[in-house]
């Protein structure tokens, strides 16, 4: 940081107005720039009225900025004009700013009272208008795809189908599903959307059934029975009907004595795979942790009648 | 139109360019190479050594050679990221008064712009080689996330080299000016990426009508090529230690080794797929003899060892991109700037962010040279049409009561552009009062970097908050800060008195730029010396040759006087050589050439005659 050591007497001799190369008509312009006691706009910063576009807005301040930037005279004497054409740069900066974004200018043109023609008023008014009648457009076109029964929406639901369809190809799965909700919203009716929508559901539990199945597998494995548990009742929920899971759960049950819910998920994986020997088997040590004796003995009796040489059901059968 | 050069002073490399003739060059070094390695050293027998001759020695003299300096410069020594390269550098730093870094080269301790100032100085005898005329004038670009204390010492290090900074200029801008120099028809808006040696830069601009415009810039001021050096460098020290107990980092030389092959693989592994790295009698240890390093590193490992540093830049770029406003379909162009950019990884990076291949048109390690020449060019030529705007970096303002920062110039903001704070006393009869400046962007004052303190001294005595006084806050094209203020009610300039300043006094610099004079004299007569020297012997050669012709035959009665002359004025010569007499031997030489000339012509004439 440089710290101007001012004193109070700073005109130095260099400072003596007239001694410059700038430009007479440069001095001009920079000395019209500066009025004390009146408020110069920022139209004015850059030589324009209220009127003007945006492209013209960009070439007035292309222009002045080669004009009044400091560099352009870079080596030149300037004296009194040097900190003018800096601070006159400053401005046409700060008009362009200001100017060059709708909203920061409508906000500018909002707060001008003085000084302001009827013309300009007048271009600043339809300005307002042509933005507000933007804006109720861009607002009616987001109503009309959400309200619309038309061909426009049954269209952006196809071209959903479609994208939800390279997804899935791609593997993308999850994406998929929310391109497909996102379609069947917009088309209930087409029912080549739902029924894929469906099957991509069910896929999609299975998979994670799948997942859960593994993990549980894993941790019964490692003899971790109460998470095993935990994640077999866990792959349940994603997938009901899934034999395994509900041996699993019931197996790790009856390892953790929990029998009365062992006793229920066996006689369920029973009734969905009679021919295993592993769903009566286990049912039976459910009924025996239970203390339902006669009625383990019958699991047993009929265990024995499908599978003759079940020894461990034997074992069972012969200790009751 | 005096010559004026551009210098892309970097953390690892400096490249030097001109525009002559209209035509942006770059300048080679008098050892005919490009790139100039930024590495100082003081050699064991005392010499200055830069460039490639000192990182040639950098393995066997470890302790004397200083490295990335661009590191250090413009920081105080307290400062949280100067600790962090302490550790790792191989050379000392030590704090000098006012919390200044100073490094230790043998007995002698040379502040940061000093060290800078010899790869300057270096550069300007390059240029001068080239150009054929005096160098004096010189546009040196910093990283645009540069803060003032940076840009000023920068420009100390030219003033002590003996070059008037004519301006600084950031380093992506400098990139975009060497890409639309001589299309005056160009309109886009770019992207400049910049990853270098020490420093990440990023900025967006808009290219219109020879305007070159910044829109928004961001950076960050410790992430570069060395960063990747280092997670290799870890990643081959962590195993060696593990399996020899040795840590080979404590020992300066085998780190010195290892940071070298480090760079030359990972620059290897922009080209070919895995590459081996090989440092023979690395370390020792008594029981086993001499140890060996031997690895082989693939692309993939160096890309996941540097992962984190590459999505670093991309959540800058994200930054930026959204303060510009602009989003990356927006952009027609995207410039790869900087060594580092070279890597694949990153390039894909950039790719896959800004869905666009990077742009091929500027020569990533050249173009910010070129682009600080066609600046340098641009100012002094008067019908230049080409403009540049840049901004500033980081918000500049003041604290406030309770230790808050109050932004007065918000970053982004195109410069040269100036801002006005009002100052109310506080207190009646208030006659002083002291205003801390900073650069930032934390709402917390003491989080942001210290400009500096001044004090507002002599206020006119009044009941409190009736005197007000304006100061302002100037930033200049440089992106350098002034301070000024006003009292506004008698509109008398109110006086300031720093108390607390970052960088070299002007005596500091005063001080060094007479030291590099005299180094440069010295190493003048130096090289003047050897020429006299190597001209001196060659002519006593040639007299041993003539010897028998002059004192046998016809022509040794004739001769007498002029063979004693002859006689004392080699047996001088070689006094003089003894004696390193540059000026008395240049007359010795001359004397000798004369005569040479005369007696040869003697002795045709004599041969002429006699046939």
């Amino acid at each position: 940081m440089r710290y101007a050591m001012l004193h109070k007497s700073d005109a130095s001799p260099d400072s003596e107005a007239g001694d410059t190369d700038l430009p007479v008509d440069v001095q001009i312009e920079l000395l019209a720039l500066q009025q004390p006691g009146r408020a110069i706009s920022h139209y004015e910063v850059l030589g324009l009225d209220a009127t003007a576009d945006p492209i013209a807005i960009r070439s007035a301040y292309l222009a002045r900025s080669k004009r009044f930037h400091p560099d352009a005279w870079y080596g030149k004497k300037l004296a009194q004009f040097g900190p003018l054409l800096a601070d006159t740069f400053r401005r046409v900066s700060e008009a362009h700013a200001v100017l060059s974004e709708a909203e920061s200018r409508a906000t500018y043109d909002a707060s001008r009272t003085s000084g302001v023609s009827a013309k300009e008023r007048t271009a600043v008014t339809a300005r307002a208008e042509v933005r507000a009648e933007e804006d109720r457009r861009a607002d009616e076109r987001r109503r009309r795809v959400f309200h619309t029964k038309g061909f426009a929406r049954l269209g952006a639901a196809r071209k959903l189908f479609e994208d939800a369809q390279a997804l899935e190809e791609r593997g993308e799965r999850g994406l998929a599903l929310q391109a497909l909700k996102a379609a069947r919203d917009l088309d209930p009716t087409r029912k080549e959307i739902a029924a894929r929508l469906g099957e991509l559901e069910l896929l999609a539990v299975k998979s994670r059934a799948q997942q859960m199945l593994a993990r549980a597998r894993a941790e019964e494995q490692q003899g971790d029975a109460s998470a095993a548990l935990v994640s077999y009742q866990a792959a349940m929920r994603h997938d009901p009907a899934s034999v395994t899971a509900l041996l699993g759960a019931a197996r790790a049950a009856v390892h953790e004595h929990d029998f009365a819910n062992a006793a229920a998920w066996a006689a369920k994986a029973v009734e969905y795979a009679p021919k295993a020997a592993e769903g009566r088997l286990l049912l039976a040590r459910a009924q025996i942790g239970l203390s339902q004796k006669a009625l383990a003995k019958a699991t047993l009796a009929q265990l024995l009648a499908q599978h003759p040489d079940q020894k461990e059901a034997r074992a069972l059968l012969k200790s009751l | 139109m005096d010559p004026v050069i551009g210098i892309d002073l970097g953390t690892t490399n400096s490249v030097l360019a001109a525009v002559i003739d209209g035509v942006p060059t770059v300048i080679p070094n008098r050892s005919g190479y490009r790139l100039t390695p930024s590495i100082v050293a003081i050699a064991k027998n005392g010499k200055r050594l830069v460039g490639s001759l000192a990182k040639r020695q950098a393995v066997t003299n470890a302790d004397n050679t200083v490295t990335a300096a661009k590191r250090l410069i413009g920081r105080k020594f307290s400062q949280g990221a100067v600790q962090q390269l302490l550790t790792i550098l191989p050379y000392r730093v030590v704090a000098a008064a006012n919390d200044e870094p100073r490094i230790q080269l043998g007995e002698h301790g040379f502040s940061v712009p000093e060290i800078s100032a010899m790869v300057l100085t270096e550069l300007k005898l390059d240029a001068e080689a080239y150009l054929q005329t005096p160098v004096t004038k010189a546009v040196v670009t910093v990283p645009a996330h540069f803060t003032d204390a940076q840009r000023q010492a920068t420009r100390d290090a030219g003033r002590i080299a003996g070059l008037e900074v004519i301006r600084i200029i950031n380093e992506p801008t400098s990139a975009a000016l060497a890409y639309g120099h001589g299309k005056p028809q160009l309109d886009r808006k770019i992207a400049v990426f910049d990853l270098g040696g020490g420093t990440f830069d990023f900025s967006v601009l808009r290219v219109q009508k020879g305007v070159f415009e910044v829109i928004a810039t961001g950076g960050d001021t410790a992430l570069g090529g060395e960063d990747f050096d280092r997670r290799v460098v870890e990643w081959l020290v962590g195993p060696f230690s593990k399996e020899h107990g040795i840590d080979l980092r404590s020992d300066k030389m085998a780190l010195q080794r290892l940071r070298d092959a480090a760079e030359k693989s990972k620059c290897e592994l922009s080209a070919v797929k895995t590459t081996e790295i090989n440092l023979p009698f690395i370390s020792a240890k008594p029981t086993t003899g001499p140890l060996h390093l031997r690895s082989i590193i693939g692309r993939d490992t160096l890309e996941q060892l540097t992962e984190d540093l590459v999505n670093r830049t991309l959540d800058v770029c994200r930054r930026v991109l959204s303060e510009a406003r602009v989003s990356p379909s927006e952009l027609e162009d995207v410039l790869l700037v900087g060594g580092q950019a070279r890597m694949p990884r990153v390039q894909e990076a950039v790719k896959l962010l800004f869905a666009r291949e990077p742009s091929r048109q500027v020569h990533p390690e050249e173009a910010v040279a070129l682009g600080a020449a066609i600046q340098g060019a641009a100012l002094l030529d008067e019908k230049q049409e080409m403009l540049l705007l840049d901004v500033t970096p980081h918000s500049l303002g003041i604290e406030i009561a309770g230790g808050y920062f109050q932004k007065i110039i918000a970053r982004n903001t195109t410069v040269p552009t100036s801002a006005h704070h009002l100052f109310t006393t506080v207190k009646d009869k208030q006659q002083n009062a002291k205003i801390t400046v900073l650069q930032g962007e934390s709402e917390l004052a003491p989080q942001n970097e210290l400009l500096g303190e001044f004090m507002l001294t002599g206020i006119r005595q009044a009941p409190r908050g009736e005197t007000e006084i304006d100061v302002i806050f100037d930033i200049s094209a440089d992106g350098i800060v002034s301070v000024s203020a006003l009292d506004v009610a008698t509109g008398l300039r109110q006086s300031i008195t720093v108390t607390a300043r970052a960088g070299l006094s002007e005596e500091d610099v005063k001080k060094a730029t007479q030291a590099n004079d005299d180094w440069l004299t010295t190493q003048k007569t130096d090289v003047e010396f050897e020429e006299r020297k190597y001209k001196a012997l060659a002519l006593f050669k040639q007299f041993d040759e003539l010897w028998p012709k002059l004192t046998t035959g016809p022509l040794a009665e004739s001769l007498g006087e002029a063979m004693t002359r002859l006689q004392t004025t080699l047996a001088n010569a070689r006094v003089q050589i003894e004696a390193r007499e540059t000026q008395a031997l240049g007359g010795s030489v001359e004397t000798l050439e004369r005569m040479l000339t005369v007696f040869r012509g003697a002795l045709d004439r004599i041969g002429a005659g006699s046939r």
